[in-house]
């Protein structure tokens, strides 16, 4: 049996799915988590639930909510679960209605009564259940209440949906209806009252999918007929029509199941927001918890364990490994390769495992207890003046932990323009794996300010993503402007376990990666610092890598880093920014972190670090993020430009910062 | 001797294995470590992650 599970954005579906299939899908306190589906199989039932995007109406604004509309017209299911906002029932009932239509069996969960207890607000679920003529239960999907209740209400509930006909829309809409429904007839199992209603709403997927099945100019002098009829009448267009008379039922059943108290004070959640999203201190306030954050990342927290982890792979482990190869006769060569590639490769990143951690924990935190979709409020002002809108800076954030997703997330903006400029700017968020090499350079050049240097770093990201979204908007991109609309989700405070598993999906792939790519290239790497012209175990500076990066060092002389050592290691960083690590782990071979730190002090200076830095920032994205940039723009022109105009944006910025820094007398 | 061969085809064999892994990954984007790719229905209906309870 498969459970379709409906709802509007963020009303706890990913929450709801995770606790009834068990499953640990990553949950996002702001609209626009899911933007694909998911499934997962329910506990001990021989059922499985899918999980779909959340959407105000089946009717679709953006490409992610298209997704829903296409699933209800392609793919089968036996039943729909719907859940529904307690605080919010009113808004939440326009998609139940739709649902309805449908003819599907449903269950509804009504979630987050606790939330809406504390603003005032009961919900009568018998008496819904009554007027809906369907099964509705409540539940607390974040811990977890009401879940066994709800799971075994769907899987035993009947077959058969509900015959109960709320909403007459009227003679001319209901005549349409029944002619559809004979022009259909056996032809879809799709009910032809929905198809009908979502046709005059404007659906475009139900348009396309009926001139399929009827033919275009059926369809367009049915529609032709009752937008005259219906205008004759009401002087309203079908689309408001349809949406008032649902809204006048809405009405009449929210009467009737809301009860609201009096009595509350206002929530805490409101005298929050006036502080967080005020005009002169939201941002401020966002820097400041950034700076805490990159403290404990790098200095309070992340750095001693970072150093107690380095201890150990350059002392212990090592001594372990070189104790078995001696055991095992191993050769020179494999001597070699274990320990000046390998272990210098893969620990070299791994070392950066807790810093890394520590800021995804935050990152989570952020998300979790509701403050990242104020931040995208606050941003909002800004991302206006550029012709986007903070709906954009949802992306941006999701790219801070890695530009993949944050590139994918762009589904949920509405207008063509704007996705298209989110994408090309998500992959100026710093994402985790540049962290490793901000964090060895700060540890070497920058120790008295390190949380300082990282944050300026995203800010510059943020900055230089605001100026080029204005530069592109002005001159390639034009086009309509969406409004933004987003939805305060109430403050809470995060549970631990959701919030170790959001932090456990976004660093594991970080680990993975160590064990697997970032193994082969330290590999590669090495064997190219080994081998030269001149035969093997030649001297690095004339080995194959020290060729190759030299071909580019020329280029980099002006921004300040023109040694092949630095060629070499940006070259890598185009197939993972990690690999930028692992590189000058093995090029400049020393025992441990520290020693690398005294080693780049003398290679290079401070200015020419931040430039270094900043050009990691910016110079270009990874083999993944663009691979992802071409799939979700299917345009090999944008993508090329996200690749060129993102290294010519870096090379200028170096510029400045470089040949500024030393007039100034910085070096 | 027999050591070393070892060693040296495992430490290669898995890097080659992992690098070429990465770079088909990284080229096809998301899909290529879907589980339901073959069942893909287009892009507008991903189903790209298939949870089982276990």
């Amino acid at each position: 049996m498969e459970i379709a599970l409906f709802g509007n954005p963020n009303t706890g579906k990913t929450s709801l799915f995770n606790s009834l299939t068990g499953s640990y899908e990553y949950i996002g306190n702001w609209s626009g988590v899911t933007v694909e589906k998911k499934i997962g199989a329910f506990k001990q039932k021989a059922a499985r639930l899918i999980d779909l995007p959340g959407i105000y109406s089946l009717n679709p604004l953006s490409k992610d909510e298209g997704v829903v509309t296409q699933f209800v017209l392609h793919e089968s299911y036996d039943k729909i679960l719907n859940i529904i906002d307690a605080s919010q029932i009113e808004r939440n009932l326009h998609l139940t209605l739709q649902l309805l239509e449908l003819g599907k069996p449903i269950v509804i969960g009504v979630n987050m009564v606790d939330v809406a207890s504390k603003r005032g607000i009961e919900v009568h679920t018998e008496k819904l259940e009554k007027i809906l003529g369907i099964p509705v239960t409540s539940v607390i999907a974040r811990s977890g209440k009401g879940c066994d209740v709800l799971a075994e209400m769907v899987t035993a509930s009947s077959n058969v949906g509900s015959n109960k006909s709320l909403i007459n829309y009227g003679k001319e809409i209901e005549e349409t209806i029944l002619h559809i429904s004979q022009l259909v007839e056996e032809k879809t199992k799709i009910s032809s009252r929905w198809l009908t209603l979502q046709l005059l709403e404007g659906n475009e997927y139900v348009k396309k999918y009926l001139n399929d099945l009827v033919g275009e100019e059926k369809i367009n002098l049915i529609i032709e007929k009752v937008e005259q009829n219906i205008f004759q009448v009401s002087a309203k267009t079908v689309e408001t029509f349809i949406y008032q008379t649902r809204r006048e039922v809405i009405t009449s059943i929210a009467e009737k199941v809301i009860v609201k108290r009096k009595d509350t004070h206002p929530p805490f959640s409101e005298k929050m927001d006036a502080l967080v999203t005020n005009k002169w201190l939201g941002i401020p306030i966002f820097l400041s918890l950034m700076y805490v954050m990159f403290m404990l990342t790098f200095d309070w927290l992340g750095f001693p364990l970072s150093d107690l982890l380095d201890g150990f792979i350059t002392g212990p482990l090592t001594n372990l490994i070189e104790g078995l190869l001696g055991l095992v006769g191993a050769s020179k060569f494999i001597h070699a390769i274990v320990l000046d590639g390998i272990v210098a490769g893969v620990g070299g990143v791994l070392v950066f495992v807790p810093q890394i951690f520590i800021l995804f924990f935050f990152i989570s935190l952020l998300e979790d207890s509701g403050y990242m979709a104020r931040v995208a409020l606050v941003m909002d002002r800004m991302m206006e003046l550029v012709g986007l809108n903070g709906k954009a800076f949802i992306p941006m954030m999701i790219g801070f932990g890695c530009n993949v997703p944050g590139v994918m997330a762009a589904r949920t903006i509405e207008t063509p323009k704007e996705r298209l400029l989110t994408i090309l700017l998500t992959p100026l968020m710093s994402c985790s794996a540049r962290l490793p090499v901000y964090a060895l350079f700060v540890g070497a050049f920058f120790v008295e300010h390190k949380a300082f240097i990282v944050l300026s770093l995203y800010v510059i990201g943020i900055i230089v993503a605001l100026v080029v979204a204005k530069v592109f908007s002005k001159t390639l991109l034009n086009g309509e402007t969406s409004l933004f609309v987003i939805e305060l989700p109430p403050y809470r405070l995060p549970q631990f376990q959701t919030l170790w598993r959001s932090t456990w999906d976004k660093g594991k792939g970080f680990i993975r990666k160590a064990g697997t790519f970032i193994f082969a290239g330290s590999v590669l790497i090495w064997l190219l610092s080994y081998a030269g012209p001149a035969g093997v175990n030649v001297n690095m500076d004339d080995s194959f890598l020290a060729m190759i990066g030299g071909l580019f060092a020329p280029l980099f002389t002006p921004i300040g880093f023109g040694s092949w050592q630095a060629g070499a290691s940006l070259l890598t960083g185009f197939l993972a920014k990690e690999a930028i690590i692992s590189t000058m782990n093995i090029i400049y071979f020393v025992p441990d972190e520290s020693s690398l730190q005294g080693l780049l002090a003398t290679s290079y200076s401070p200015l020419a670090a931040y430039s270094f830095m900043l050009f990691i920032l910016l110079y270009i994205p990874c083999l993944a993020t663009v691979a992802t940039i071409r799939k979700e723009t299917a345009s090999r022109k944008w993508t090329i430009i996200s690749i060129v105009y993102a290294f010519v944006v870096a090379y200028v910025l170096c510029l400045l910062v470089y040949q500024v820094g030393k007039l100034l007398g910085f070096s | 001797m027999l050591a070393n061969i070892l060693l040296g085809s495992i430490i290669f064999g898995y890097a080659g294995f992992s690098f070429y892994k990465h770079i088909q990954k990284s080229r096809q984007g998301k899909c290529a470590a879907c589980a339901v790719k073959n069942a893909c229905k287009g892009e507008a209906v991903c189903t790209s992650q298939v949870t089982d309870n276990k």
